[in-house]
């Protein structure tokens, strides 16, 4: 068979396993493996794939992954997302759609404890659905700004989704999460201001909360020291250069753990539940993101061996095309990607190809990481397989599925002028990373 | 078939709690490492080395239960639109691919923990660490991981699987 066919057909391949329902790490592993087979034979896949998961796994930067998720499930058992939201209402609810902007800074502020989009909108939606549905919301406003809220624990940091990109491309994973952090405000901002503009009109317009005094608002703001806490001991460690994001990563994990045994409903629920609970789901979360990264692995040394991203890179240098209009295409990519792959499966096949023309063109691999991280949210809201949504439905089983992606449309739209923000203005991005070199 | 699913718990629950106590060596083992440091001046030796040795072994002593929570992302758009024997089947074939996918990184990391127990092999940081450890648990995680997919594409043809993939945690 001809050699250069043999990308065409391991991409192909790919697609068809996936369909077919196969893991996303073998459909990686197996479509790379053909691909070295194709090339070279079976007894150098072999020798190749000989210590590839050790070299995979054994990684001190991906050691960040388990203590951010156990991180943030202990904060979860601790009630940390219930508090802000009372804190968040207070300051919001007397607004039109004041519960929905509530919403989002409580997912804005989970987002701080915890690195996981869906575990975000998960815990966010449960406390706040009822509360949004017992003051008369439109349903698809209070669906979608609970799923919208969500993408943003993939974007504040600690965000693990962050870190995998920073992996991925070997970009400084403190760097990106300090990188992320700008961004996170911008877009929890723009989905506040466009809640309030949605709520002028409809069910939403008059459902409010009684307006706090400023006094009783920042004294109930106290009451989410918990998230301060966290964020501090996480980003401040990391952006004073006193730890390595690993040890800030274990002390945020510490911390939460102290603050679960310090919640008291914890121990009337049973506590021992809650800490094993909290280790197992981080435990399959890890495994799960691993072992795509060893399949991504093996599907990204088959693409190395046939150098396809140098000579995609260089086609593209020489073609004369504006650099921008090159970006603004390879984030186009992910829309339809978004449409039929998680986030974490459309950055282990995209990211290996795109990174080295994204290198070429001179572009700062930080901000096109931020970008590429805002592309990936877009899919975790959007038909079919917007995750989000999935979970917010699995919620409110009143509110049926379209109606919950029919909510976070609107959401999208506003992504799409963040990102367009973001796009135009790359010192939102790299303003603080750029600070840290300065410090 | 329930002999077979109660033995694979049992095997997936043993190896799943050697896991959490990697994970806790991590969470306690890294706070109390940057607290000594921040004291004394100086890092506990072997801490940043067991770090990384730890992730090996949460990732191949925990491969089980992620299986068991089905915790791999799939793309279910095809099999929630089938029912009966075709839908049975495509689980079948799916499960039967990640088995083969494990069994391809299975035999390979057999031969390399093979020879690094031969060697003895360790490495080098502040401390000289042995890895030859890990390497067993590595291979014999996804030669269990493997067994266990296998089982669950035979179970798949037998009785309707689910299958559908678990909102994540890190997504």
């Amino acid at each position: 068979m001809d050699p250069s066919l043999a990308p065409y057909i391991a991409v192909a391949l790919i697609f068809v396993l996936m369909a077919i329902g196969v893991p996303v790490f073998a459909a990686l592993a197996l479509s790379g493996a053909a691909g070295i087979v194709m090339v070279e034979d079976f007894a150098f896949l072999m020798t190749r794939l000989k210590s590839l998961p050790y070299s995979a796994t054994a990684v001190y930067t991906l050691v960040i992954i388990p203590l951010f998720i156990l991180m943030g499930s202990f904060a979860h058992h601790a009630d940390v997302g219930k508090k802000l939201f009372h804190v968040a209402s207070k300051w919001t609810g007397h607004l039109p759609g004041g519960l929905a902007m509530s919403s989002i800074l409580t997912s804005a502020g989970f987002a701080a404890t915890s690195g996981s989009s869906v575990a975000t909108a998960a815990t966010v939606g449960s406390v706040a659905l009822p509360e949004m549905k017992k003051a008369g919301y439109d349903p698809a406003l209070s669906a979608g700004a609970v799923a919208a809220g969500g993408v943003l624990g993939v974007l504040i940091p600690p965000s693990v989704l962050l870190i995998f990109y920073a992996a991925l491309t070997e970009t400084s994973a403190g760097k990106m999460l300090i990188a992320g952090f700008i961004p996170g405000l911008l877009t929890a901002m723009i989905f506040m201001i466009g809640i309030y503009f949605i709520a002028r009109r409809g069910a939403s317009k008059h459902a409010v909360t009684p307006r706090a005094s400023w006094r009783e608002a920042a004294l109930g703001t106290a009451r989410a020291w918990q998230v301060l806490v966290l964020f501090v001991v996480v980003m401040g460690g990391i952006y004073l250069g006193l730890m390595t994001p690993t040890e800030a990563g274990a002390l945020g994990a510490f911390a939460a753990f102290l603050m679960l045994l310090a919640h008291r409903a914890s121990w009337r629920d049973g506590m021992l539940g809650k800490i094993t609970e909290s280790f197992r789901s981080t435990i399959d979360t890890t495994v799960m993101i691993l072992f795509t990264i060893i399949g991504a692995g093996v599907f990204s040394y088959f693409l190395t061996l046939v150098q396809v991203p140098n000579q995609l890179a260089q086609a593209v240098v020489e073609s004369g095309l504006p650099p921008y209009l090159v970006i603004g295409c390879l984030l186009l990519v992910f829309v339809p990607l978004g449409m039929f792959l998680d986030a974490f499966s459309m950055m282990v096949i995209a990211i290996p190809i795109m990174f080295p023309t994204v290198r070429s063109l001179g572009f700062d691999p930080i901000w096109f990481g931020i970008l590429t991280v805002k592309m990936c949210e877009i899919g975790l809201i959007t038909p079919p397989v917007g995750l989000n949504c999935y979970v917010i439905a699995g919620i409110d089983r009143d509110t049926p599925l379209p109606t919950v992606f029919r909510g976070a449309l609107w959401f999208v739209a506003m992504e799409f002028v963040t990102i367009a923000i973001l796009f135009s203005f790359p010192g939102i991005v790299t303003w603080l990373p750029n600070l840290m070199d300065m410090n | 078939m329930s002999t077979i699913k109660t033995i694979l718990k049992v095997i997936s629950d043993a190896l799943g709690a050697v896991a959490m106590l990697f994970l806790g060596f991590l969470m306690f083992g890294i706070t109390a490492d940057v607290i000594v440091r921040a004291l004394s001046g100086s890092p506990i030796s072997g801490v940043f080395e067991m770090s990384e040795l730890s992730l090996v072994m949460i990732v191949f002593l925990g491969a089980m239960w992620a299986q068991g929570d089905r915790a791999h992302i799939r793309v279910d758009l095809l099999s929630r639109q089938i029912r009966g024997r075709a839908r049975k089947a495509l689980m079948a074939v799916g499960w039967g691919f990640g088995a083969l996918a494990l069994v391809m990184l299975a035999w390979p990391a057999t031969q390399e923990a093979i020879y690094s127990v031969s060697i003895w092999e360790f490495r080098w940081g502040y401390i000289q660490m042995p890895i030859w450890w890990t390497k067993i648990g590595l291979a014999a995680g996804l030669w269990l991981a493997a067994i266990q997919m296998t089982c669950h594409a035979v179970f798949a043809l037998a009785e309707d699987d689910a299958g559908d993939p678990q909102p994540v945690a890190g997504a």
